[in-house]
């Protein structure tokens, strides 16, 4: 074959996959660009303009400044940062440790209680919530921030994830931390921890997505608006003032994506680091 | 003092034996080095030396005191890793500084910023940094001390690690391999660097390799590992000239020694059709191994002395000396033969022609089947000691 030909081959491989990433990106990316349009559109047009993208008139300022007047918005987001940045502290709290010692320590039990991590992971949060909530209410703590994140202090997919990090960890530095006279403690918290950034990261993405976007254990939690995380304060948005305003909905829900995707960015090396680096995929 | 005392080491990995009842009296200020294969337990000694991995049973002392109840760093040793183990995010300094600081500071005094508040961390901080750089002048790195291991070269790192391990002033210092990540020249100088600092701290050190070389060249003396068990303790020059073992004669030496299987007669040991005049303790008839150091065969036979009939197949040139390769005739073993370049030149020995080699049958060791030494009347006479 000649060089030519080669290239002509190379470049119709290197075509076809692109065309198949920019199918598979338009499909996950078009309904958040409708939820865009959709929000600088005038409300008579959500309706009507069909799958014309362009609205005719902007109405983003109206859209907007609805969605963050008519509704507590911004009080619903610092709810989700207070209950994400909760989790996510708890939860590192307890996954490095847990990890470290999945990883690196040896002691009778650690087969077992790394079986029982697995089996955890395959646990719907659906099935523990009943129980959580009957405690939760018996004890007086719903519609508190606390009842928001307690089911979740606890991951075990953390532990999981953490786990697989440091087993990849030279044992030789922790050998010769244990000879410097490190305490186990202090070797989690002063070596191991600030090489575990990226898996920190990965973890962290994961964690805020998906307590940012949780509506399920919010709703069944809490009733006020007060402890409200951003998408039940949506949705009590829609039922209370707007009714029937698409444009301002998804005004409001722009504006509640908008930290999450900033989060990624702001992560996006590390995280692909973490998680090239965990084999978590 | 710091002599070190190894009583009835064994120790398991699941269902294989790693350690089978080492025991080993190690002198105050020695350089004693563990030398075999991998997998022959010579670092797992280390790591138990350590404290770094319990044994299954024996016991280990250092100056006269049991420490198989201290934690690794009460043990008063320090290790430096194949892999050199520094922490990846601390400068030089912060790694070097990092036993003193553990040493010297209590758990509240260590966390960081709130420990700063202290006067005493402050006055040991300054302390600390002081012999740091003192340690760090020896060492010549003192330009590296704010630099990152990421930012380092092998040899550098490598020197970091032995400062990590000299700021405490260890009683035994354990080296797991530590010049195995070097490149050829550098091992060489790092070997004598470690020598020199050894004759300067006149500390005991215990250094495990896989190089005979390194394990010639640098200890007092040499234990040779094999599946677990101490097979032979010695000088270098005993390891060399008077091996007990047949798997010591094989693994000290380079070019390997040469081995040819022979039989035993009333008269000596018959190799191929020439027979050598070595007694040896086991019955005649009896097949053995003949081991032949390279210097023990040479070009020139000896009248009344047995020859061995070869064929050159490879001459290695190394400037000052040559290593002859030869198959011998009959059985095709191959044998290396340690030659000046003189003698070479003198004999014109051309490739793939017959050559009669000399055998100085008094330097010839014999080997029974099970590997024991069986030539017991050589063995005395050849011992060279190493004038202290």
């Amino acid at each position: 074959m000649s060089r030519a030909t080669l290239r002509t081959d190379r470049l119709i491989g290197s075509a076809v996959s692109h065309a198949f990433l920019l199918l598979g990106a338009a499909f996950i990316l078009l309904p958040f660009v409708w939820m865009l349009l959709t929000s600088i559109r005038p409300a008579s047009e959500v309706f009507t303009a069909g799958f014309n993208p362009i609205p005719s008139r902007l109405a983003a300022g109206i859209n907007y400044s609805e969605a963050l007047t008519k509704s507590p918005l911004l009080q619903y987001m610092l709810n989700g940062v207070f209950v994400c940045a909760g989790i996510l502290i708890i939860q590192l709290l307890v996954a490095i440790p847990g990890g470290y010692a999945l990883a690196k320590l040896s002691f009778r039990a650690q087969p077992v209680i790394f079986g029982l991590v697995l089996f955890g992971l395959t646990v719907p949060v659906q099935v523990t919530a009943l129980p959580i909530y009957i405690a939760l209410a018996k004890l007086n703590l719903l519609n508190t921030y606390f009842a928001i994140m307690l089911p979740f202090f606890l991951s075990v997919f953390g532990i999981f994830l953490f786990r697989q990090f440091f087993k990849s960890f030279p044992q030789e530095i922790i050998h010769a931390a244990r000879l410097d006279g490190f305490t186990e403690l202090e070797i989690i918290i002063r070596i191991i921890t600030p090489s575990a950034v990226p898996a920190i990261a990965a973890f962290a993405v994961f964690s805020i997505t998906s307590h940012w976007n949780d509506l399920y254990w919010p709703l069944i939690v809490t009733t006020s608006a007060d402890h409200a995380t951003p998408p039940l304060g949506m949705m009590i948005f829609r039922d209370q003032e707007t009714g029937s305003n698409y444009g301002a909905l998804m005004a409001g829900a722009a504006i509640i994506t908008a930290p999450l995707i900033l989060v990624f960015l702001f992560a996006q090396r590390q995280f692909v680091r973490g998680i090239t680096m965990t084999g978590v995929k | 003092m710091s002599h070190l005392e190894l009583t009835g080491l064994s120790k398991s990995f699941g269902t294989t034996k790693v350690l089978n009842d080492v025991s080993l009296s190690v002198r105050n200020g020695e350089f004693l080095t563990l030398v075999g294969a991998s997998g022959c337990g010579k670092s797992t000694i280390l790591r138990v030396i350590a404290g770094l991995e319990p044994q299954d049973s024996g016991t280990v002392q250092i100056g006269g005191r049991g420490v198989d109840h201290l934690r690794p760093k009460q043990r008063k040793v320090a290790m430096v890793f194949q892999s050199y183990a520094l922490y990846p995010h601390m400068s030089v300094a912060e790694n070097m500084s990092m036993p003193l600081v553990m040493q010297r500071l209590n758990l509240a005094e260590r966390l960081p910023l709130i420990g700063r508040l202290s006067a005493n961390c402050r006055r040991v901080m300054t302390e600390i940094a002081a012999e740091v750089d003192a340690v760090a002048k020896q060492l010549q790195i003192e330009a590296l001390l704010t630099r990152k291991p990421a930012q380092l070269s092998g040899g550098q790192r490598q020197r970091v690690a032995l400062g990590r391990s000299m700021v405490r002033h260890p009683d035994v210092f354990l080296m797991d391999e530590p010049l195995s990540n070097l490149d050829a020249k550098l091992r060489v100088h790092m070997r004598a660097e470690l020598t020199d600092l050894h004759r300067r701290l006149g500390v005991t050190f215990i250094y495990v390799t896989h190089d005979q070389v390194e394990a010639m060249t640098m200890s007092d003396r040499v234990a040779l590992m094999d599946e677990g068990r101490i097979v032979q303790l010695g000088t270098p020059s005993d390891l060399y000239h008077n091996p007990s073992d047949l798997r010591v004669a094989r693994f000290i030496g380079s070019p390997q020694i040469n081995i040819v299987s022979g039989t035993t007669t009333a008269q000596g040991i018959l190799v191929g059709e020439a027979l050598l005049p070595i007694a040896v303790s086991s019955p005649a008839g009896q097949v053995v191994s003949v081991g032949l150091r390279p210097e023990a065969l040479s070009l020139d036979p000896v009248a009344g002395q047995p020859n061995l009939a070869a064929r050159l197949t490879r001459v290695e040139n190394l400037g000052a000396e040559l290593f002859l390769h030869f198959v011998l005739q009959e059985s095709g073993a191959p044998l290396v033969l340690r030659a000046t370049l003189q003698d070479y030149e003198r004999h014109k020995a051309r490739l793939n022609s017959p050559v009669a080699l000399g055998v100085e049958c008094a330097r010839a060791l014999v080997f029974d089947a099970a590997g024991h030494r069986v030539d017991q009347a050589s063995r005395a006479a050849l011992r060279l000691e190493v004038p202290a």
